[in-house]
């Protein structure tokens, strides 16, 4: 299989071809190495979705159906891949916080994260401060990403940061937020290290704090 | 001068009519769960409350210095739990919300485009709504329940609105109705927002086909007896900035424009809420008719102005989330940047570029003084 | 661009199906048409 031509389809989110490329090569019998390889040549075509979607080319739909992609080829790939652990660039917290139910926003984050090579730790909607205290402190990430699609959702960010704080947990982690409403003074008076509306960016920012 | 209902509703009959008014009028949305934090009511308690729907229509009449009053219901608690709703639940703090929801499988497709009123009372109502998912017999009476219960609630919410117009010397109701654009309709509570994003790469044709069929219902939706330039047809715009403009081309405009056209050959003026960025759109919009309110959230104002502000009514675009935690004088001073932009030459109403749903979204004394500001000092 | 539906009488098809007098249509329709109106607007208030 042609992994240039691999990660080609997938960064131009051509379904079918990616899915028939897959399927004859897992027919191929091929070794866990090489389907590793084809992992990391899928993953590789998520990163140029992302930096197209950077560039404007593509928008937050096309992210959408890039992770469904990336979840369907890995599914076919999933046989042949075997238990070997996969290298993890960091790991990361991710949840919307309370008094906010929307998560398309933070999925798009989450597949983005994961492609990219993050253990990422879903906490799901509507989450209390205590329920990012008890993650962190089970699982020691990298990284807090809170989401939020709300206005009210920035008060509920800063809730959120204040506890980690009182928690002592606030100077192991670094925290990004995310949605609609996050702006630059918004940062600032929440306490988070970094901010974004663009998936992308907020994955480019993560792998600069894990380097 | 002395300010009354007449006069404020001329401020809007100037505008509608292509002329400059006395002032720019000021036109503040919140949904009522704002005004219950403002006078102090617990939100889970609240919204279910329907006798104190009342006081609240008061506090938003009298409290916020609108041309016209801010108190909007749009979810209404008792209904949605008769319905068991799935698609607007309550958070933890009491603000009702639409978690992502698909109402329509994507091998759905011919049934809806076969008949999409029909489809919708069999297979959507009874996902979205989980009490109507069971017997013929059990359906009819949980839905005739319900439908009793939104006309009384929405009865007395109207009733009393005018009745506080009258008292407090406010505006008309500039919203008569709502509808949705066609995609937008196959996208939200239909397939979702995930769920249109891969099928207009997976079925286009079928997209194309949904968006056509939806059309003639969302056309009648917001055409209404009452229906006037000053009885708009409110339209909340949701997918197309996150979309390609070849997508947007393909799937969104055809049906959205058409929708638009016939709102006006029917006699209703579109007030379009222009969510998110549209500056990729503005020619598109540029292209409706004449005279079509546009409420946008962001873009650059000068743009906005220049490029759809001789043709349209233009508002919004004035930051919400500054009105939380600004100064007071940051406050005024970023409306005082917005109206110098948006008022010159008419064709502006103030508002914000948010719906106030949450207490914590606004200081209520920030909102006041803003409104305030924009009365005095928006005299053409 | 007409609005047709399996389940939406207009008030054409009600005429016709329900013996309505001329002399009295239009008190006929005001009280009976709205109704249909009616569930039509609560049906799209559940969808929006
Ligand atoms: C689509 C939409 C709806 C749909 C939802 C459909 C669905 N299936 O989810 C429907 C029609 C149901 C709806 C209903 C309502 N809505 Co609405 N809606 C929107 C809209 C247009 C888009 C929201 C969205 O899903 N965006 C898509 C996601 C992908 O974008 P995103 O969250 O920003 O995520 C991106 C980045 O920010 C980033 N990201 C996100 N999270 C994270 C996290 C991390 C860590 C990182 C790094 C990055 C990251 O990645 C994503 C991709 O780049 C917004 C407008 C807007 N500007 O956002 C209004 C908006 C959210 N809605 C609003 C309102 C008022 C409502 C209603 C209350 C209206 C009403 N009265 O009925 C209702 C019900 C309440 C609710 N919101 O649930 C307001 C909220 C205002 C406020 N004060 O907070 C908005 C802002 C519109 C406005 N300008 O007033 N809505």
């Amino acid at each position: 299989m042609n992994l240039k031509e691999l990660t080609q389809s997938v960064g131009e989110l051509e379904e079918e071809k990616v899915l028939e490329m897959l399927n004859n090569f897992v027919a191929s019998n091929p070794s866990e190495e090489e389907a590793g390889k084809a992992v990391a040549a899928c993953q590789e075509g998520m990163a140029e979705v992302g930096d197209l979607f950077e560039k404007g080319e593509y928008f937050v739909g096309d992210l959408i159906f890039a992770g469904e992609l990336l979840t369907e080829a890995i599914n076919v790939l999933k046989p042949v891949i075997g238990s070997g652990d996969t290298t993890k660039v960091g790991t990361i917290v991710l949840g919307t916080v309370h008094g906010d139910l929307h998560d398309i926003g933070k999925n798009i984050f989450k597949s983005m994260a994961e492609a990219a090579g993050f253990e990422v730790h879903d906490i799901g909607i509507d989450q209390p401060v205590q329920a990012f205290i008890d993650i962190v402190k089970e699982v020691k990430p990298n990284i807090v990403g809170m989401s939020g699609v709300l206005t009210l959702a920035l008060e509920a960010m800063k809730d959120t940061v204040d506890g980690l704080k009182e928690a002592g947990l606030r100077d192991s982690v670094k925290v990004i937020i995310g949605g609609n409403p996050v702006t630059k003074e918004a940062c600032l008076h929440i306490g988070a290290d970094s901010f974004t509306t663009n998936a992308a960016e907020g994955v480019k920012i993560s792998q600069g704090w894990v380097k | 001068m002395v300010e009354n209902a007449q006069s404020k509703n001329q401020l809007f009959i100037d505008i509608d009519e292509g002329k400059i008014p006395k002032r720019v009028p000021v036109y503040t949305w919140m949904d009522i769960t704002y005004i219950m934090q403002y006078a102090g009511v617990d939100l889970r308690k609240a919204q279910w409350d329907v006798d104190k729907f009342k006081d609240m229509i008061e506090i938003g009449a009298k409290s916020f210095q609108s041309d016209i009053n801010p108190a909007t219901f749009t979810r209404i608690q008792p209904v949605y739990n008769i319905l068991g709703a799935q698609n607007f639940v309550m958070s933890s703090e009491g603000q009702i919300q639409h978690p992502e929801i698909t109402g329509m499988g994507p091998e759905d497709y011919d049934e809806m485009i076969a008949d999409p009123y029909k489809y919708t009372h069999d297979k959507i109502l009874p996902r979205l709504y989980k009490n109507l998912d069971t017997t013929p017999e059990e359906k009819a009476k949980v839905f005739a329940k319900a439908f009793k219960a939104h006309s009384d609630i929405f009865g007395q919410i109207f009733a009393h609105h005018d009745l506080m117009n009258e008292k407090y010397g406010l505006a008309n109701d500039r919203v008569g109705c709502q509808t949705v654009a066609p995609f937008d309709q196959v996208a939200d509570q239909f397939r979702s927002f995930t769920g249109i994003s891969s099928d207009i790469r997976r079925c286009p044709d079928k997209v194309v086909a949904a968006c056509e069929a939806v059309t003639p219902m969302m056309l009648k939706a917001g055409v209404k007896p009452h229906s006037s330039r000053q009885k708009r047809t409110f339209i909340p715009l949701h997918m197309a900035p996150y979309m390609r403009e070849k997508d947007f081309e393909k799937f969104y405009w055809p049906t959205f424009k058409a929708l638009i056209e016939g709102l006006w050959e029917n006699g209703a003026a579109p007030l379009l809420f222009v969510e998110q960025d549209w500056t990729r759109y503005l020619d598109y919009l540029n292209e409706l008719p004449a005279g079509t309110q546009m409420m946008f959230e962001y873009g650059d104002p000068k743009v906005i102005k220049e490029k759809v502000g001789k043709k349209h009514i233009v508002t919004g675009l004035y930051p919400l989330t500054l009105l939380a935690r600004g100064t007071k004088q940051e406050c005024i001073d970023k409306a005082k940047e917005i109206v110098d932009i948006l008022a010159p030459g008419g064709n502006y109403i103030f508002t914000f570029d948010k719906v106030a749903i949450n207490i914590k979204d606004a200081n209520p004394e920030n909102i006041i003084a803003v409104n305030e500001f924009v009365k005095e000092y928006g005299v053409y | 661009m007409e609005f047709k539906s399996e389940y939406y009488t207009p008030w054409s098809e009600y005429e016709k199906t329900n013996n309505v007098s001329p002399d009295n249509a239009d008190v006929i329709k005001a009280n009976t048409q709205t109704y249909e109106e009616m569930v039509f607007d609560f049906t799209m208030w559940l969808i929006m």
